[in-house]
């Protein structure tokens, strides 16, 4: 699941630098350019990506709690 | 009269804001510098958030659109959501943890250490105060420039004077602490102000008809006078020169207020809700802007004009001219205070960064740790800091031409130095000598692509058909790992403050 993660991150860089959808006319909701409709779901994937390689790719030995210290 | 009220009244809020942090405060360099390590997973969200956009994420993004449409969204926005939170978890964690473990405050303190060299860190020292001045001088003159763009009777100086007042004196008395608060509040303020704006202005545009019309008419005004601006393609947008627009945000891995920032967090965990939340925080500030700036190019006024000339030659002035158009003085003045709060999330952090450098790297470094007490090393950050305001506000007085054009100059020169970092958290091979190769490759590039673009700089000098980030990058990496492959590491008993035992498959050795 870990790699599968990291994967995931390089494939939205990938996405991220295709150009087919540069030329697209279509309009999402109406009001959404197709471009931008298409980056505006890489965002959102990229925070989903995220979640799975916080989850599954976390180093557990950084995840020390620090004596001591008090809430902010 | 009324928007110069409501900037009052934020200031005045801001100042209120610093002032609570103070009395959190437990009157040490540490909390001072630092906060003591406590700030908690919402808090570093929205400081790292509120610290990384600067006023180009309204104003700068909104312009850019008008120029080149939608498809600056994908250059600048998708991208850093992807980058950012790369370089929060590869570096920033590792960072945190590294930083917890040996006590550093600074990134200077951190390489002098790593490298075991301290003329390396003074020589990085000097480098990254000079990338950060235009940085610096960049929030100044726009912070001043909206304030008399809004109101009309403030002139330029006296509003970059009002910013830097109120940024000083919240900095100044709630160190980090205030920033950290100050920083989240003015997130929350930019990212609510943005969108109120951003439906005021649907709104108005549909005729009055809902704010769902408004979005539908809007784009589809665009879609018959610019439906260029509504794809992506030549001659702006190519594809070598796309990818290397991807190294901008990296700059953020050696942003030496961003560095100090994640020595703040609480612990490893806090990192998790940043890195998953960043690109989110991204899309809810970019897309309404990016839209706005794309339909100010068709955009027409009850008699049939354009709303915004198309000849606009200051671009950064397409989203206050659309609020003053579309809405009343009230929702100006709300935009303006946004639009300050994004500056000044930045501009607090560097400040407080730079003066903890100065004390930090070169007094403490001169004079010893144990020279002074903790009470005067507070003092001393606190007389750096305003030494520093000082001086980059006499600086910008000089309204150096072509300032907000180099930025992107700055981000290079970041860029350039982002080899290095990760190199010292990955690779136990890194010498000294490779990092003095490699720091000195960056800026000697940096000044020979700096001087062939010309001053102001050309915004569309290229080389290669990329950005010369592209260069700058590559010639950083060879140069380092080439050096270090053939020069001596640093002690084991150094590596071993950096790579603990059980850790070695991490470090690539």
């Amino acid at each position: 699941m870990k790699y599968i993660a990291w994967i995931l991150i390089c494939l939205l860089v990938v996405l991220h630098q295709c150009t087919f959808p540069w030329q697209s006319e279509k309009l999402y909701l109406g009001f959404i350019p197709g471009v931008l409709g298409y980056h505006l779901v890489i965002s959102l994937a990229t925070a989903g990506a995220w979640i799975l390689v916080v989850k599954f790719a976390w180093p557990a030995d950084l995840d020390t709690p620090s004596p001591g210290e008090g809430d902010s | 009269m009324t928007p110069l009220a409501i900037i009052i009244g934020y200031l005045v809020l801001l100042l209120l804001c610093g002032t609570l942090a103070n009395r959190f405060s437990r009157r040490t360099a540490k909390d001072y510098m630092l906060a003591s390590h406590s700030i908690g997973p919402v808090l570093l969200l929205l400081s790292l958030f509120g610290t990384t956009m600067t006023a180009f994420a309204l104003v700068g993004s909104t312009g850019k659109s008008f120029q080149w449409g939608v498809g600056v969204y994908a250059l600048m926005a998708s991208s850093s959501g992807i980058i950012h939170s790369l370089c929060f978890f590869l570096v920033g964690v590792k960072i945190w943890s590294i930083g917890r473990r040996n006590g550093y405050t600074t990134q200077v303190e951190y390489f002098r250490q790593r490298l075991e060299s301290r003329n390396f860190g003074t020589f990085l020292f000097v480098v990254l105060v000079l990338l950060v001045i235009p940085y610096l001088l960049i929030g100044i003159l726009g912070g001043g420039a909206v304030i008399h763009g809004i109101t009309e009777i403030v002139p330029d100086w006296l509003g970059s004077l009002m910013i830097c007042t109120v940024v000083l004196t919240y900095v100044f008395s709630g160190g980090m602490r205030g920033t950290a608060w100050a920083n989240a509040f003015q997130t929350v303020i930019f990212m609510v102000l943005g969108l109120v704006a951003f439906l005021v202005i649907a709104y108005e545009l549909g005729g009055g008809e809902g704010i769902w019309a408004g979005l539908v008419a809007a784009t589809r005004q665009v879609q018959e006078a610019h439906p260029e601006k509504l794809t992506m393609g030549p001659p702006v947008f190519k594809s070598l020169f796309f990818m290397s627009y991807l190294l901008i945000p990296l700059s953020a891995a050696m942003f030496p207020h961003i560095f100090q920032h994640w020595l703040t967090a609480r612990s490893a965990s806090t990192f998790k809700l940043p890195i998953i939340v960043h690109p989110i925080f991204i899309a809810i500030v970019w897309v309404p802007c990016v839209l706005v700036g794309t339909w100010a190019t068709s955009a027409l006024m009850a008699n049939g004009e354009p709303l915004i000339p198309p000849d606009l030659e200051s671009v950064n002035s397409v989203l206050p001219i659309m609020v003053a158009k579309l809405s009343g003085p009230v929702l100006s003045g709300l935009l303006a205070a946004g639009i300050l709060a994004a500056v000044m999330s930045s501009l607090d952090s560097q400040f407080l960064c730079l003066g903890t450098m100065f004390t930090n790297d070169i007094m403490l470094e001169i004079k010893g740790r144990d020279h002074y007490s903790d009470r005067q090393v507070v003092l001393l950050a606190r007389l750096f800091i305003v030494g520093i305001v000082v001086v980059t506000y006499l600086i910008s007085l000089l309204k150096p031409p072509g300032i907000f054009d180099l930025a992107i100059w700055c981000f290079t020169g970041f860029t350039g130095l982002v080899p290095l970092v990760v190199a010292s958290l990955y690779w136990k091979k890194l010498t000294r000598a490779g990092a003095y190769a490699s720091l000195l490759v960056t800026v000697g590039s940096w000044i020979y692509f700096f001087s062939k673009a010309g001053y102001p700089p050309d915004l569309k000098y290229k080389f290669l058909e990329m950005l010369p980030v592209a260069t700058i990058f590559l010639l950083s990496t060879v140069a380092l790992v080439g050096v270090s492959l053939f020069t001596r590491p640093p002690s084991d008993q150094t590596l071993a403050l950096f790579f603990p035992a059980g850790k070695d498959k991490q470090a690539g050795s």
